[in-house]
C-alpha cells in the first residue's frame, strides 16, 4: 500500500470532527452506523461501521482488542502508528489503505471496518464482515439418494469454499463482477483456467459487465442476461443451475464457467447443452449401466411427457384405425357418456393439473396434506365418477405429469409445459400431421439453437475434435 | 427488392410448370397455361400467394424495426440493436 | 459465424438424410423387376457426378455453384443461369411437399383441406431454413437415427409377422441385365444421386473439392446400401408384381405388418417419419433458392426465406392436377427435361467453360 502521496489525500479526512460530519452526510440517520471513538496508539482515533454487516463478537474480538494493544507501544509518529497497525495488528485480516471518504464508505457498505486517525489523511479498511446465512444443508430442489449432501446456501463466500474445497487445484479461479446499480450485487466466475475455451470466457464477461439492471436477488435474473442471440423466441433454456457443489464442479471439468451470484443459493452452468438438462450427478455414482440407463429414461420421459396428450388425442379423434380394436372399443366405452371431445378433455384435466402444481409449490407446508387429498380424490376420482372426463384421460394426464418432472433441473421441466399444451391444440386440429410438425418445429428449435457458440444439441459432436465441449 | 425477387422467381416457376405441362398434356402453351393459373378450381392458392407477396413487402419495407420504432420502447430497442451489433 | 465450417459428420448426415428422404418412400422406380440391383448399378455412374463436380470446385477454389456460374458464363448470363437453377430447387422442393401431401392425404388424413396442410408445412421449412446449415445439418443428424431406427424396427417387425419370403426376388434377372442398367441411367443416377449437386451451393460453408468428393463418394455409397435394402425388403414381403403396381412401397409393405394384432398399421408411423425427411430435403432446396435469389437481387438469403417457402407451397399445389400426372410428370419429363440439363449438361458446359477461360487468362 503506498502511503506516499499524501498530498493528493482529501481535505474531508483532517480532523475527527470533519470525519464524523462526512459520515453524516453520507449515511444520513441510518441507525446500524456505528461511529465509536478510539485510541489508535497513541491518538485519538474513530473506528466506523455498519453494525448489520458484522458481529460484536467479530468487532470486540478482533478490532477493538488489537487497537487496545497498539496503545501499549512505544510513542510513533502517526504514519508509523498506521503503518504498524496495517502490518502486524490487522494482518490476518483482509485490509486496505483508502484515501478518501467516498472509498472508504462504499467499503463500510460491503462490510468494512473503517479506521480514522485524527489528522492523518488515511483510512484503514478492515474486513469485519461476518453475516449470519443458512447453514450448509441438503439441496431441496436437487435431491440424490447415494452423493454428497452438500448444497449451496446464500452466501456466496460459503458456495466458493465449498468450490474450492473440491478442487484442490490451482488452476481455479474465481473473478469478481458487480452488477446492479442499486444494489451493487457481487457476481463470481469460476472455471479451471487452461480448461475453458477463451472467447466462452471472454464472451461471459463482457456480458457480466456490460449488463444494465437495476437489482439483482437471484440468478435467475442473469439468466437472460447470458443467454445467447434471439433469446426472445427460445424455448429450451440455455443456462443450467445447480445447487449441488458436486454438481457444478463436475460441469466444470467439462469446461464449462460457474456463475455465483451472492444471495442465490442456485449456481449458473454456461454454456449448458440439451445433455446437461437430463445429467444428474448421481449417474456418475453408480454402477454406469444404471446411470446411463436412468439418463436414458429421462429422455424418454421427456418425449413421453410431450407427446403423450396429443398422441391420445390425435389417435382417438382422428385415427381410430391406428388402435388395436381390442384397446379401442375400451376406450370407446369409457368415453361413452362423456360430454367433451378429447382435446377439450384433455386441456381440462391439463389445466386442473397445473393449477393444482402451483397451489402445491406456493401454498404453505402444512395446508399441503389437504392439496394433495383434494387433488388426488376429488378432481381425479370424483371427476371420472361424475362423468366429465374419462378414466383413460386421468392416467394420460398423470402420466406426462409425472414424466414432466423427471427432469433433474426443474426449469426445463417448466418450460417444455409449453410446449405440451402447444402439441395438445395442434394435434386436437389436425391429429398426428399436427404432432409431427410440432415435434419438427421441436426438433429444428433445439438443433439451431447455440450457447456461447456451442450448439445445443449435436448428436455427433463427439466425434468431432474441433468442437468444443 | 424482394417483391421483386419473389415476382420473377413466381413467373419463371410458373413457366416451369406450364412448359412441363406442355409436354405432359400435349396442349398448346396457352391453354396450358390458362388452366395452370390458379383462378379455377382451386382458388386458395391465390390466397397462398399473395400471402407471399404480404410477407414479402413486409420484409422488404422493413415492418418490424417501423413497428418496434413506432411502438416498442425506447430501452428494449438499444437493446435489441446492441446485441445486433455484437452479432455482426 | 458465417465462414465456419460445418463438421465432416455432419456434412455426411446432411448428404445422407437429403438422399435417403424421399427416395426412401418412393424407392427406386420400379419400372424393372429387379429395382434392387438398379440402385446398385446406378451407384457407379452416380460416381462420375461426383468427379465433374468436385473438379468443380477445385478448379474455383470452393466457391460454391452460383460464384461459378457467373464466372464461366460472364455477369449477365450467368446471373440467369443462377434464376435458373434457383426455380429447378425451388420446383424440386414444390414436388416433394406434393409428394409428401399426397402421401399424408392417402395414409392418414382425408378429410383435411390441403392448403392448410401445405401452409403449416411450408412456413416449418421458412423456419428451418432461417437456422442456417449448420442448425440444418445438425436436425439432419436426429432425422437420420429416427429413419434408421425405423428401417431396423420395420425389418425385425417383418421378420417377426413372417412376412418376408426370400422365394419372392425370384425370377432373378428375367429379362437380362439389360433394363436393369437402362433404368439405372434413365432414372436412378439423377434421383436421387444428382439432386446432390444442390451441395454444391454451399460448398463455403461445407469441406471444399476434398471434403466433398470423400463424404459425398460415402454418403452415396450409404445410400446405396440402404435403398437397396429397402428394396429388397419390399420385394421380399411384396413380390415383384405387387411392388411394381405399388405406389409407396414400403408403406404397402408396412401394412403386412401384424404382431398379435396389437401391433398393425406402421404404415401410418412410417408416413410420419417420412414428413421430417421432406422437411429436411425441401429446406436444403429452399436454402439453395434463397441464395440464388438473394445473390441476383443483393439481398441478404434470411430476407427471402418465408416467402419463397409460401410461393413453393403455392406451387406445390398448381404443380400437378392429379398424381397420375405427378407420376409421369416425375418419372419421365422432369429427368429429360430438367435433371439432365441441369446436373449434367449445365454443369459440364461451365466446366468447360472455365477451363477456358482460365487457361486464356493464364496465358495472356
Amino acid at each position: 500500500m503506498n502511503t506516499d502521496n499524501l498530498t493528493t489525500a482529501g481535505e474531508e479526512l483532517s480532523s475527527l470532527e470533519k470525519v464524523k460530519q462526512g459520515l453524516k452526510d453520507i449515511f444520513g440517520q441510518t441507525t446500524d452506523l456505528a461511529v465509536v471513538s478510539v485510541h489508535v496508539g497513541q491518538y485519538e482515533g474513530l473506528l466506523c461501521y455498519l453494525t448489520t454487516m458484522t458481529s460484536t463478537d467479530f468487532i470486540t474480538g478482533k478490532i477493538v482488542k488489537e487497537l487496545s494493544l497498539s496503545e501499549d507501544k512505544e510513542q510513533l509518529s502517526k504514519e508509523e502508528t498506521f503503518r504498524e497497525l496495517e502490518d502486524c495488528h490487522f494482518s490476518g485480516l483482509k485490509h486496505e489503505t483508502l484515501q478518501n471518504m467516498e472509498d472508504s464508505s462504499n467499503k463500510m457498505v460491503l462490510g468494512y471496518a473503517a479506521i480514522f486517525v485524527d489528522g492523518l489523511p488515511l483510512v484503514l479498511a478492515v474486513d469485519v464482515r461476518s453475516l449470519s446465512s443458512r447453514s450448509v444443508e441438503e439441496p431441496t430442489s436437487q435431491n440424490v439418494v447415494r452423493g454428497p449432501k452438500e448444497g449451496f446456501t446464500e452466501s456466496a463466500d460459503t458456495n466458493m469454499s465449498l468450490i474450492r474445497r473440491r478442487f484442490n487445484n490451482v488452476k481455479l479461479r474465481f473473478e469478481k463482477f458487480e452488477l446492479g446499480y442499486m444494489t451493487h450485487t457481487a457476481v463470481y466466475i469460476a472455471y479451471l483456467d487452461g480448461e475453458v475455451e477463451e472467447h466462452i470466457l471472454e464472451q461471459v464477461r463482457e456480458r457480466l459487465n456490460s449488463a444494465y439492471i437495476d437489482s439483482l436477488f437471484d440468478s435467475g435474473r442473469i439468466e437472460d442476461l447470458l443467454h445467447s442471440k434471439g433469446k426472445s423466441m427460445q424455448l429450451f433454456p440455455t443456462i443450467c443451475n445447480s445447487e449441488r457443489p458436486d454438481a457444478v464442479c463436475s460441469y466444470m471439468i467439462n469446461k464449462r464457467i460457474a456463475v455465483i451470484v451472492d444471495g442465490s443459493p442456485f449456481v449458473l452452468i454456461v454454456p449448458s447443452i440439451f445433455t446437461d438438462f437430463f445429467k444428474s450427478p448421481e449417474d456418475e455414482y453408480q454402477w454406469f449401466v444404471i446411470g446411463s440407463f436412468a439418463r436414458y429414461l429421462r429422455y424418454f420421459a421427456f418425449i413421453l411427457s410431450l407427446i403423450v396428450p396429443g398422441l391420445y388425442i390425435a389417435v382417438t379423434s382422428y385415427h381410430q384405425e391406428l388402435i388395436p380394436s381390442i384397446l379401442l372399443t375400451s376406450i370407446a366405452a369409457q368415453r361413452e357418456g362423456i360430454p367433451f371431445p378429447a382435446g377439450i378433455e384433455i386441456l381440462l384435466m391439463e389445466i386442473t393439473f397445473e393449477i393444482l402444481r402451483e397451489a402445491g409449490t406456493r401454498m404453505p407446508r402444512i395446508v399441503g396434506q389437504t392439496i394433495s387429498i383434494v387433488g388426488a380424490l376429488v378432481l381425479g376420482e370424483a371427476a371420472v365418477q361424475a362423468g366429465i372426463v374419462s378414466n383413460i384421460n386421468v392416467i394420460v394426464v398423470s402420466l406426462t405429469a409425472i414424466s414432466g418432472f423427471v427432469a433433474p433441473i426443474y426449469t426445463f421441466g417448466a418450460k417444455v409445459r409449453f410446449f405440451r399444451f402447444g402439441m395438445i391444440i395442434l394435434s386436437s386440429l389436425i391429429g398426428l400431421y399436427g404432432l409431427v410438425l410440432g415435434c419438427c418445429l421441436l426438433m429444428v428449435q433445439l438443433t439451431r439453437i447455440e450457447s456461447f457458440g456451442v450448439p445445443y444439441l449435436s448428436l455427433f459432436s463427439k466425434w468431432d475434435k474441433r468442437r468444443v465441449t | 427488392m424482394i417483391i421483386l425477387g419473389i415476382l420473377v422467381m413466381m413467373v419463371l416457376g410458373i413457366l416451369l410448370m406450364a412448359m412441363l405441362d406442355v409436354l405432359v398434356f400435349q396442349q398448346p402453351f396457352f391453354t396450358v397455361l390458362v388452366q395452370l393459373l390458379p383462378v379455377y378450381p382451386d382458388t386458395s392458392t391465390i390466397y397462398m400467394i399473395i400471402g407471399a407477396f404480404v410477407i414479402a413487402a413486409w420484409v422488404n419495407f422493413k415492418m418490424t424495426d417501423r413497428l418496434k420504432k413506432k411502438y416498442g420502447s425506447k430501452s428494449k430497442n438499444q437493446g435489441g440493436e446492441k446485441r445486433d451489433t455484437k452479432q455482426s | 459465424m458465417t465462414l465456419s465450417k460445418v463438421n465432416t459428420v455432419d456434412t455426411f448426415t446432411l448428404q445422407l438424410v437429403f438422399l435417403l428422404s424421399t427416395s426412401i418412400i418412393f424407392g427406386t422406380p420400379s419400372v424393372v423387376p429387379d429395382s434392387w440391383l438398379v440402385g446398385i448399378v446406378a451407384f457407379f455412374p452416380a460416381c462420375l457426378l461426383i468427379v465433374i463436380y468436385s473438379t468443380m470446385l477445385a478448379l474455383q477454389e470452393d466457391r460454391g455453384l452460383y460464384p461459378m456460374l457467373e464466372k464461366a458464363w460472364g455477369k449477365v448470363i450467368g446471373k440467369g443461369f443462377v434464376l435458373i437453377y434457383s426455380t429447378y430447387f425451388l420446383y424440386i422442393a414444390a414436388r416433394n411437399i406434393r409428394d409428401m401431401i399426397e402421401l399424408i392425404m392417402s395414409t392418414l388424413l382425408r378429410m383435411t383441406p390441403v392448403p392448410l396442410l401445405t401452409t403449416m408445412f411450408v412456413l416449418l421449412i421458412a423456419y428451418t431454413v432461417l437456422g442456417g446449415l449448420h442448425a440444418i445439418a445438425r436436425f439432419a443428424s436426429l432425422i437420420l437415427w429416427l429413419i434408421l431406427f425405423m428401417l431396423l424396427t420395420l425389418a425385425i417387425l417383418l421378420m417377426f409377422s413372417s412376412s418376408i419370403i426370400l422365394e419372392q426376388m425370384l425370377p432373378f434377372l428375367s429379362k437380362g441385365m439389360w433394363p436393369v442398367v437402362k433404368s439405372a441411367f434413365s432414372f436412378s443416377i439423377w434421383f436421387p444421386y444428382g439432386e446432390i449437386i444442390v451441395f454444391l451451393v454451399f460448398q463455403p460453408q461445407l469441406g471444399g473439392a476434398k471434403g466433398f468428393r470423400k463424404i459425398t463418394l460415402y454418403a452415396f455409397l450409404s445410400t446405396c446400401i440402404i435403398l437397396s435394402l429397402t428394396d429388397l425388403i419390399q420385394i421380399w414381403t411384396l413380390g415383384l408384381e405387387d411392388k411394381k403396381y405399388s405406389v409407396f412401397a414400403l408403406l404397402d409393405a408396412a401394412r403386412l405388418i401384424n404382431i398379435a394384432n396389437i401391433i398393425t398399421r406402421m404404415d401410418a408411423i412410417i408416413a410420419l417419419i417420412i414428413i421430417f425427411g421432406t422437411l429436411l430435403k425441401c429446406t436444403v432446396f429452399l436454402l439453395a433458392c434463397t441464395e440464388g435469389v438473394a445473390r441476383v437481387f443483393n439481398r441478404e438469403a434470411k430476407d427471402f426465406a418465408f416467402p419463397l417457402a409460401v410461393v413453393a407451397g403455392a406451387f406445390s399445389i398448381l404443380v400437378t392436377r392429379n398424381s397420375a400426372e405427378h407420376v409421369t410428370e416425375g418419372l419421365k419429363y422432369v429427368i429429360y427435361t430438367l435433371h439432365i440439363p441441369l446436373q449434367l449438361l449445365v454443369p459440364l458446359l461451365t466446366l468447360l467453360l472455365i477451363r477456358i477461360r482460365y487457361r486464356k487468362g493464364a496465358t495472356t
